[in-house]
């Protein structure tokens, strides 16, 4: 009884051992690639191709904004040339045409009689030192802001401007 | 760098899907992984110097396991031991219980009859015997067969030598060899 059954179980393994041996690679690869998949969902197209298309609108506004941006330092660099062409002609050659004041409406100038506020704000740093005559001298940077407010009540008008202002300053150094 | 990365999603779509699902266990998930992947790649907005295929596949991994271990973290680990559910972490035992393999269930048109029940039993028990296989031969087998990548780009993808990774290929196709032989 107990020889069959051994015979049985070896019957057994020998016969797995063939349909293991039977089962090569390709068939084995082949089996697992027929089983269907998971397929994503179309919610993740257009999530990613949207990824992609934003990078492509980001790009196209950068290059649109380069493009402005180097359109516009073209423009001033050439007013800028056309300006110091006109300022560094010859005096011979420079238009004869001093500034003239634009005309001011009669009415307008007898009228107007502002209240002047002057402000003016300064600050003084000393600077470094210099000889002049085997003097020794400090230099001191004087820093001053004007503002000047013209107001007119009567006829609601406001004119103010400010007007900054660097002076240097000598003034002989001591040394206590 | 734009027409790049959107051919390679055009191309391999269901290869990526595959191989995050298999990181994430959950769909959602695997999307999610890819579409971080993506958004990543698209922001560095260089080309990769190596193979991009490889990189994206690279990208999506990482992104899916970054997601797995953040939901992992998310989650209180429930005590060691213990099967049934547990009332101070319903997620995690929820989360067990919905884990999605790649496969997709059995041919619809086959319902009913006793092919159908026969190629279900079939393909769960290859779907158990992929499911068990270790993460990294899983890893391997899934981008060779499902992405359809070589040997190179899984080495480059998973950032493992190439020997490395044909071992575990050959591992795993013996270790299922063994496992399906009886069905075969």
């Amino acid at each position: 009884m107990n020889d069959k059954h051994d015979k049985h179980d070896k019957h057994d393994k020998h016969d797995k051992h063939d349909k293991m041996t039977k089962l090569n690679d390709d068939e084995l690869e082949r089996m697992l690639q027929a089983l269907p998949l998971h397929r994503p969902s179309d919610e993740l197209d257009r999530r990613v191709l949207g990824l992609t298309l934003q990078l492509q609108v980001g790009s196209a506004s950068m290059r649109l904004w380069f493009r402005l941006g180097t359109a516009l330092a073209a423009c001033i660099a050439l007013a800028a040339l056309v300006y110091l062409a006109m300022n560094n002609r010859d005096p011979d050659t420079r238009p004869n045409n001093p500034l003239v004041a634009a005309p001011v409406s009669p009415d307008i100038a007898s009228d107007f009689n502002p209240v002047r506020i002057e402000d003016v704000w300064s600050t003084v740093q000393p600077q470094d030192l210099v000889h002049i005559d085997n003097t020794p001298l400090r230099r001191y940077l004087q820093q001053s802001y004007e503002r000047v407010q013209l107001i007119d009540e009567e006829r609601n008008i406001r004119i103010e401007y400010t007007v900054p202002r660097n002076d240097l300053i000598v003034m002989p150094a001591r040394f206590d | 760098m734009r027409s790049t990365l959107e051919a390679i999603y055009r191309d391999h779509r269901q290869g990526l899907f595959t191989v995050a699902l298999s990181i994430t266990r959950k769909p959602d998930r695997a999307e999610d992984a890819i579409h971080d992947a993506f958004a990543r790649l698209c922001r560095a907005g260089t080309s990769p110097t190596g193979d991009p295929v490889a990189y994206a596949y690279a990208a999506v991994r990482n992104a899916a396991i970054d997601i797995t271990r953040k939901r992992q973290e998310m989650s209180i680990d429930a005590p060691a031991g213990s099967e049934g559910p547990n009332p101070m972490n319903p997620l995690k035992h929820r989360d067990a219980r919905t884990n999605i393999s790649i496969y997709n269930g059995h041919d619809p048109s086959l319902a009913g009859s006793d092919q159908a029940a026969m190629a279900n039993e079939k393909e769960q028990i290859i779907r158990k015997a992929v499911d068990e296989l270790p993460q990294p031969q899983r890893d391997v087998l899934i981008m060779k067969l499902y992405a359809g990548l070589t040997f190179d780009q899984i080495a480059l993808a998973s950032n493992e030598p190439l020997s490395t990774v044909a071992s575990r290929y050959r591992r795993a196709l013996d270790k299922l060899k063994e496992q399906l032989a009886p069905i075969a």
